[in-house]
């Protein structure tokens, strides 16, 4: 295939339905004759869902793409495995910087899976590493009020060993939502990090909200995003709660505190804020 | 989605062609037989292409009624048409086309975020066929759809360099080791569709 930079603007107009129809027809002359420029079409597919995927189309783009582009049971189940396909990127590589794949321990079983079923696998296959857990921090409200709210949050703590001696493990954190106390204090969860874990999976539970679909960020207490999801991965397996999953290398994570947002939004609609978690990072002390 | 209806009118339509209308086809496209049967699939492969991005659901029946429609002027063809084959198929796609949005269009297939996010099945069949990728390719296809918006262009760049080729040289590459993993992928899916049937 030669490069035909020239064709792919036009082509990603057609296939988004929003080439005229003399324009169109004399493109598609231009793709029955000419073989490179047909075989362009495939990739240019690819190129709109990926940039759908992460938010990179524009608004006229993203109507046509979604009214038009969409209307195949092909294309939607292209759509399918490029989500999948960009979960596991993120999952391979959530930080940009190269690290070895998080096997799981079960490697039939799927990479999304729900809190639930982390825990049953934890049950069945003891980590000796991650026995560790959470925390409490006491929130005090100044004056007025004089109470001083400590809330103990549960955190489940899992971890998988690798099968592959060489892998390092990934340590998966079910956050909860930040909870206010009447009087205005929230109480902050406190994730321990082993020295051997490489790779912080945070399973963010947030209330079903039917069609929605989700975006993820986290920031550290300076307000550095560090990292930004458009469509993170989603288990929507409970049937109350959908558990966002967003992966970071441990290596990005200093000690400190660090916010994870979740908003959601509809199809065509607004985005609105899910949930916000809290937690702080505290490196565990090396033996 | 195909019905007992469709696929009768598939297979009469397949058999309007008949061996002497498609020999005649071949000949036409081509003297060389093994060259002409390249060049209709090609045609017939386009078309398809060309009906399913106007956004026709029964894409390659229409490609097929296309050919039926040429084959049936081919003798006429032969003696008076000239240029490029192709763009006479193109021709009659347009008016089959212009006839099919006449009729009764079929309800758009309709989509919603939440039914596509489900993906379960496909990323586990992804894991499997990654391990089945060449090292080098599966290095080169992570590094360059690396999700990390910031620098993208840069890294790409630098990977380019790396391999020592350009930048639509490396985008080509990515996408023929992604078109590999989709390949593998709706296999695994049928295959762990018909295991399930089986049990």
């Amino acid at each position: 295939m030669q490069e035909h930079s020239e064709v792919v603007p036009v082509l990603r107009t057609w296939l988004l339905g929003l080439l005229s129809p003399a324009e169109g027809e004399a493109l598609e002359q231009r793709l029955i004759t000419d073989a490179d420029a047909f075989e362009e079409i495939a990739l240019v597919e690819q190129e709109l869902i990926d940039q759908y995927l992460s938010g990179q189309l524009s608004e006229k783009e993203r109507a046509g793409f979604e009214s038009f582009f969409m209307n195949s049971e092909d294309r939607q189940r292209q759509f399918k495995i490029a989500k999948a396909f960009r979960s596991y990127v993120e999952r391979e590589d959530p930080s940009g910087h190269r690290v070895q794949p998080v096997r799981q321990v079960e490697p039939r079983q799927s990479a999304r899976q729900s809190a639930t079923n982390i825990q049953a696998t934890n049950q069945r296959y003891p980590v000796p590493v991650q026995t560790s857990f959470l925390a409490t921090l006491n929130t005090y409200r100044i004056p007025v009020m004089a109470a001083v709210v400590v809330l103990s949050v549960s955190v489940s703590w899992i971890a998988y060993r690798s099968i592959r001696g060489t892998d390092g493990p990934a340590l998966a954190v079910v956050l909860e939502p930040a909870t206010h106390t009447r009087e205005g204090g929230s109480a902050l969860q406190q994730v321990n990090l082993p020295p051997n874990v490489r790779v912080l999976e945070l399973h963010a539970k947030v209330p079903k909200r039917g069609s929605a679909s989700y975006k993820a960020t986290l920031v550290d207490a300076d307000g550095n995003e560090l990292v930004s999801s458009e469509m993170p991965r989603v288990d929507t397996s409970n049937s109350e709660a959908d558990v966002i999953v967003v992966s970071v290398a441990v290596e990005r994570l200093a000690a400190g505190q660090y916010q994870m947002n979740v908003d959601a939004s509809y199809s065509g609609g607004p985005t609105e804020s899910a949930a916000s978690y809290r937690f702080v990072i505290v490196p565990a002390a090396r033996s | 989605m195909s019905t007992d209806q469709d696929s009768r009118v598939r297979q009469k339509r397949n058999w309007d062609l008949s061996s002497e209308s498609f020999e005649a086809l071949l000949q036409w496209l081509n003297k060389d037989r093994e060259e002409a049967g390249r060049r209709y699939e090609e045609i017939r492969r386009k078309l398809i292409r060309i009906f399913a991005c106007r956004g026709c659901a029964e894409s390659d029946l229409l490609a097929d009624e296309t050919i039926n429609r040429v084959a049936g002027k081919v003798e006429e063809l032969a003696r008076h048409y000239e240029g490029d084959p192709a763009l006479y198929f193109y021709g009659v796609a347009n008016k089959i086309h212009l006839e099919q949005l006449k009729k009764v269009k079929p309800p758009p297939t309709t989509w919603e975020t939440a039914d596509l996010d489900d993906y379960e099945a496909e990323f586990d069949c992804l894991d499997r066929c990654m391990e089945k990728l060449p090292r080098d390719s599966r290095e080169l296809v992570l590094k360059y759809y690396d999700h990390e918006e910031s620098g993208k262009i840069q890294r790409r760049r630098m990977l380019a360099d790396s391999l020592n080729i350009g930048l639509n040289a490396l985008r080509i590459r990515a996408h023929r080791i992604r078109l590999a993993l989709h390949e593998c992928i709706i296999g695994c899916l049928e295959q762990e569709a018909s295991g399930r049937l089986a049990n």
